[in-house]
C-alpha cells in the first residue's frame, strides 16, 4: 500500500476515498487529436520525404515513405493542405506517434 | 562385459548427461543468481519422488555443424514427481545446455509429459529458463513450439497447468505460459517478452532494460500476465505448492475438501466495512474472517487491486473468491479488473470451484480512456462469466451494490444461487447523489436554496432506497445477515448446492467477448 497514491474516485457525483494501482498511476490524460499534426502510426526508418515546407498538397498525394517491420509504406496525406513544416528526413528513426508533418 | 560393467557404464552414463551443459555453464547459472534446472525440479517436488523420463534424448539436427554436437538431454528435463504426496508431471528447461535453446527433440520431450499429464489427469508444471527458438534447427523449432501451444489448449481446462518463468522466456516461447493457468514469476529472475531490448533499440531508438521492459513486477503489476509474485526461487515455490493444495487437480477431482477449520477469532468480522459509502477498508480482512484457519491464497495480488480473486475453503471445501476491493481505486470494474475478475470466474466453473463474491462497488470507472480502451466488452467478459457459469454461486452484498455494478457481480438476475445481504447494504440504480441529482432536478433548480434542497432530496433518497429492503422485498436477495452469520450460512449453502444439477445443452460453446 505504501507504494499507491491516495486517490479520489468519483462515480455518479461521489467522490471516494481510495488508493491508486500501478497501472492506474501510468495512464495518460487523453487529448483531442490535432489533425494538422501527422504522427507515425507505426515505429520505423523514413525512407523517403516527398514534400517540403511550403508544398500545397491534396488528399491522396504522396507525403513520405517508412520502413516498418521489412515493409515499405507508403503514407498519403489524408486531406488538403499546405505544409508548415517537415521534421523528418530520409534516415530517420522514428517513434509511434512522433510528429512527422505540420500543415498550415 | 559383465552385468556389473553394465550397471557401471549405465551409471556412468547418467552422470555424464546429468551434469547438463557442465560445469562451467552450472557456475555462470549459480554467477547469475538462478538455481540450475535439477535444483529447481529437487526444491519443488516432494523429497527423492522425482523420476525422469528421455534422459539419453539427442536432438537429429544436421545444418550448421549441428551433427556432431551432443547436447545433453537436449536442454530439457521431464519426469514425473510428487507433491504433498499427490502426482504431478513436471518439465525444467536447462539454460545450461545451449541457453536451454528449444529444438525440435527438446519440444517432443515436454510434448510427451505433457501428453501423459492430460492422460493421466496430473496437473503440469513447467519450468520455462530458455534463449528461445535453437536457430540451428530452423523450421522444427517452431513446430516443436506449435505442438506445445496445441497440447495447453487441449489440456486447458482438463487439469491445471503451472508456468514457472525462471530466466528468460522471450519471442513465441511466451506464448505456452500465456495458455496456461498459473505464471509464476521470481523477482530480478524472471524476463519475459515477444521483443528483447536489443531489438526494441535497434528499431525504435527506446533503450530500456530487460527488468523494466518485462521483469517480474512489470508483468505482476503492469500486464497481468503473470499470476503470482515472488522473491525468490524458494518461495515460488512454496507457493506452487500451497495453491496446488487449495485446486483440484483434474476437472474430476473431488480430494480438495479438508477437515473444516475455524477461521483465527481475531477479526471482528462485524466492523471490518466502514458504514461511510465513501470509506475505503480491505475486503481480504472478510474474506479472512470467513475462510477455514483464515487462509487465504491470492491470485494476481499486484495487478488490477481493486478486484480480489483467490482460493480459500469454507467448511473444508475449497471456493474461489471474487471480492471488490474498496482500498483501490474504490473497488470499480474497468478493464483489467473485469479481464482479471472473468477469467478466474471461468477457471473455477472448468474445475467445479464453487464462486463466492463479495459485492462492494460503486459501479464502472468514467474514463476517457477506459472508455477507448473498450471497458464495455472488457466489463462484459464480467456478465459472460458469471452467466455462464453453472457452479454454486454464493454472493454476499457487503456495502454498495449500484447499478450495471450490481447487476455484474452475480447477482441473482445472472443466476446466481444464493445472495446475501449485510445491514449496510445499498442495492439501488445508483449512488444517493446521482439518483437524486436526477429525479429531483427540477425541484432543485426551482428552490430558493438548490444546496440545501439538494442535501434534503439526496437524505430523501438514502433513507428510502440505500438499504438491502428494496431488492429483498422483491426477492433478488434471499436472506439480510449479520455478518457474523455469513460463514455459517455460506457453509449450509454449500451444502446444498453439493448435488445442484445441471441442465446441458447441445451448444459447442459460447461466443464470449474476447
Amino acid at each position: 500500500m505504501s507504494e499507491n497514491r491516495k486517490l479520489k474516485i468519483i462515480v455518479d457525483d461521489v467522490e471516494y476515498e481510495s488508493f491508486s494501482t500501478p497501472a492506474f498511476d501510468k495512464k495518460q490524460k487523453w487529448t483531442k487529436p490535432n489533425d494538422k499534426i501527422i504522427n507515425s502510426i507505426i515505429p520505423g526508418t523514413i525512407i523517403e520525404v516527398f514534400v517540403k515546407k511550403g508544398d500545397k498538397v491534396k488528399e491522396g498525394d504522396a507525403m513520405l515513405i517508412i520502413e516498418a517491420m521489412k515493409m515499405n509504406n507508403k503514407i498519403n496525406f489524408f486531406k488538403d493542405g499546405i505544409v508548415d513544416e517537415v521534421l523528418v528526413k530520409s534516415g530517420d528513426i522514428v517513434a509511434k506517434n512522433q510528429n512527422l508533418i505540420i500543415l498550415k | 562385459m559383465s552385468t556389473n560393467e553394465k550397471i557401471n557404464a549405465l551409471n556412468q552414463k547418467r552422470k555424464e548427461v546429468m551434469l547438463g551443459g557442465g560445469e562451467k555453464a552450472i557456475q555462470k547459472q549459480k554467477d547469475s543468481g538462478k538455481l540450475t534446472a535439477r535444483e529447481r525440479i529437487d526444491l519443488l517436488v516432494d523429497k527423492g519422488s522425482f523420476n525422469e523420463y528421455d534422459l539419453f534424448v539427442q536432438h537429429n539436427a544436421k545444418d550448421f555443424g549441428m551433427a556432431d554436437k551432443v547436447l545433453n538431454g537436449d536442454g530439457v528435463i521431464i519426469g514425473t514427481a510428487r507433491i504433498d504426496n499427490r502426482p504431478i508431471c513436471v518439465f525444467a528447461q536447462d539454460f545450461t545446455v545451449v541457453g536451454g535453446s528449444l529444438g525440435y527433440m527438446h519440444a517432443m520431450k515436454i510434448v510427451k509429459i505433457q501428453d501423459l499429464a492430460i492422460k493421466m489427469r496430473v496437473p503440469c508444471i513447467g519450468i520455462n529458463d530458455s534463449g528461445g527458438a535453437r536457430i540451428q534447427e530452423g523450421v522444427d523449432s517452431l513446430a516443436g513450439y506449435g505442438e506445445i501451444f496445441y497440447r495447453n489448449t487441449q489440456a486447458s481446462g482438463i487439469i491445471p497447468q503451472i508456468s514457472v518463468i525462471l530466466g528468460p522466456c522471450a519471442g513465441g516461447a511466451v506464448y505456452s505460459p500465456a495458455l496456461t493457468d498459473y505464471v509464476f514469476v521470481v523477482d530480478n529472475v524472471s524476463k519475459m517478452f515477444i521483443t528483447g531490448p536489443e531489438v526494441i533499440k535497434t528499431v525504435l531508438g527506446e533503450e530500456i532494460s530487460q527488468e523494466n521492459l518485462g521483469g517480474a513486477r512489470v508483468h505482476s503489476e503492469i500486464t497481468g500476465n503473470a499470476h503470482f509474485f515472488a522473491h525468490s526461487e524458494e518461495e515460488c515455490f512454496l507457493q506452487i505448492r500451497k495453491l496446488l493444495s487449495f485446486i483440484p487437480h483434474n476437472n474430476k477431482d473431488k480430494k480438495t475438501t479438508r477437515e473444516l477449520e475455524k477461521p483465527l477469532d481475531n477479526i471482528d468480522i462485524n466492523s471490518i466495512v466502514p458504514l461511510d459509502p465513501t470509506k475505503p477498508y480491505d475486503v481480504r480482512n472478510v474474506i479472512k474472517a470467513i475462510s477455514d484457519n483464515s487462509d487465504f491464497i491470492e491470485v494476481m495480488e499486484k495487478f488490477a487491486q481493486n478486484i480480489v480473486i483467490g482460493f480459500g475453503r469454507i467448511g473444508g471445501k475449497s471456493v474461489g473468491f471474487v471480492a471488490n476491493q474498496a482500498l483501490y481505486l474504490a473497488g470499480v470494474l474497468d478493464v483489467d479488473s473485469s479481464d482479471k475478475a472473468a477469467r478466474f470466474i471461468r477457471y473455477c466453473n472448468a474445475f467445479d470451484i464453487p464462486v463466492v463474491t463479495l459485492v462492494d462497488l460503486p459501479g464502472y470507472l468514467p474514463g476517457v480512456d477506459q472508455e477507448h480502451a473498450g471497458v464495455i466488452r472488457h466489463g462484459a467478459k464480467v456478465l459472460y462469466a458469471y452467466s455462464e457459469a453453472n457452479v454454486p454461486k454464493l454472493t454476499v452484498i457487503l456495502r454498495k451494490a449500484y447499478g450495471g455494478g450490481y447487476i455484474a457481480m452475480s447477482s441473482r438476475h445472472l443466476n446466481a444461487d444464493f445472495v446475501y445481504a449485510w445491514p449496510t447494504a445499498e442495492i439501488a440504480v445508483m449512488g444517493p447523489q446521482g439518483a437524486a441529482n436526477i429525479i429531483f432536478r427540477k425541484e432543485i433548480a426551482e428552490a430558493s436554496k438548490p444546496d440545501e434542497m439538494r442535501k434534503q432530496k439526496v437524505e430523501e433518497y438514502k433513507e428510502r432506497f440505500a438499504n438491502p429492503y428494496v431488492a429483498a422485498s422483491k426477492g433478488y436477495v434471499d436472506e439480510v445477515i449479520v455478518p457474523d452469520e455469513t460463514r455459517e450460512k455460506l457453509i449450509h449453502a454449500l451444502s446444498l448446492c453439493e448435488n445442484k444439477t445441471i441442465v446441458k445443452t447441445d451448444k459447442k460453446h459460447g461466443i464470449p467477448p474476447f
